[in-house]
């Protein structure tokens, strides 16, 4: 899901910066004092699950778990993804410096989109089919639509990359089962554990 | 005898001659492809190649590998794919740094200069990015102290605004 350096065209990539700059500035304007503990947990999984990579076929994948940074950050998604992508380019070299905004625009924009989407149903509902079905969802979004834009990304920046595009959509299909299972899970046991996480609105924008 | 009889086939051969030449001519013109040399293999060691490997150890399979010479920079020198082990080996023609792109079309790509050793060519790995843990604790640890300096921060500006 990292995109590295030297691939992306100057455009897309100062394009991604301002629009990962705007959505870093809106996070942290949502962030209460008292979410800042949160964010910060979710930040070191959303760190550490990026360490854990998974043979694919002929590459690897990694967890994002930006499905579950939206259901319980919503805005505040964006500076946690961007503090998160930052160390793990400087200390593990993933992705890198010059594509920092397109990354945190890929993995954090599904995380809000999945906020938007599905923290009302979990508001409202307490049934735990439609909990885990709410969180595979949102797991599902995470993967499916930053792999969407990373394509796209990858597609704008050059046409050679047009053919791939889909390629890299359907190589993270199975971490979208995956993803999507892991989610389901955690926000069934967050539930049970600490319903309140999911009631709490964050700061008006 | 001997001198009139070679003047005597000379005199007689010659349009004999002519008329041979003139048909190999013929044939090797019209001969599309001529194979006039054999061919022989044997076997090589060494080498200037790269190892790729993704993040987790994986090695980055049939990735497009772009090799330039040192004095050029635009013109690829050769061009191939790694194999199914990440796998990539030329022989460079001269001393020098040789770059070397390597690409998998979907969004990881490396780029490294490589040079030969002056006695041996060499094998180079690509230092494989492993996780060490010791630099995880350390993100770790800086992502709660970013965190905590955020939230100190936040709470000192909030008392001086009440003040």
């Amino acid at each position: 899901m990292h995109i590295t350096e030297g691939i992306l065209s100057a455009p897309i990539l100062v394009g991604g910066g301002v629009l990962a700059a705007g959505g870093v500035t809106i996070g942290l304007r949502a962030m209460r004092d008292e979410d800042i503990p949160k964010t910060a947990v979710l930040t070191a999984a959303f760190f550490v699950g990026g360490l854990v990579h998974l043979p694919l076929g002929v590459a690897s994948v990694h967890l994002v778990l930006n499905g579950l940074m939206g259901l319980l950050l919503g805005w505040a998604a964006f500076p946690a993804v961007l503090v998160a992508l930052t160390l793990q380019a400087v200390l593990f070299r993933y992705g890198g410096l010059t594509t920092l905004g397109v990354n945190t625009l890929v993995m954090a924009v599904p995380a809000v989109l999945s906020y938007h989407l599905l923290v009302p149903i979990l508001r409202r509902s307490r049934r735990p089919s439609i909990l885990f079905g709410a969180g595979c969802t949102a797991g599902v979004i995470g993967i499916a639509f930053g792999s969407l834009l990373a394509s796209g990304a990858l597609a704008l920046s050059s046409r050679e990359f047009l053919g791939v595009a889909g390629l890299f959509f359907a190589a993270h299909a199975p971490l979208m089962v995956v993803e999507g299972m892991i989610t389901g899970g955690l926000v069934c046991f967050l539930w049970r554990l600490k319903p309140e996480l999911f009631r709490e609105r964050g700061r008006s924008l | 005898m001997i001198g009139n009889r070679r003047h005597t086939r000379n005199d007689g051969g010659a349009p004999g001659w002519c008329a041979w030449g003139c048909g190999v001519a013929v044939l090797l013109l019209l001969c599309p492809t001529a194979f006039a040399h054999g061919v022989h293999a044997h076997a090589i060691h060494g080498g200037l190649g790269l190892a790729v490997e993704y993040d987790g150890g994986y090695p980055m399979a049939y990735a497009e590998v772009r090799v330039y010479a040192p004095d050029d920079d635009t013109t690829p020198y050769t061009e191939g794919f790694t194999d199914a082990e990440g796998y990539f080996v030329f022989f460079p023609a001269r001393e020098g740094p040789w770059r070397m792109i390597v690409d998998d079309g979907m969004g990881h790509r490396i780029e490294t200069n490589i040079a030969p050793d002056s006695a041996h060519h060499s094998f180079v790995f690509l230092p494989p990015r492993r996780v060490r843990w010791q630099e995880a604790v350390f993100g770790l640890v800086l992502i709660f102290a970013l965190f905590g300096g955020y939230a100190a921060w936040l709470s000192a500006s909030q008392k001086r605004k009440r003040i």
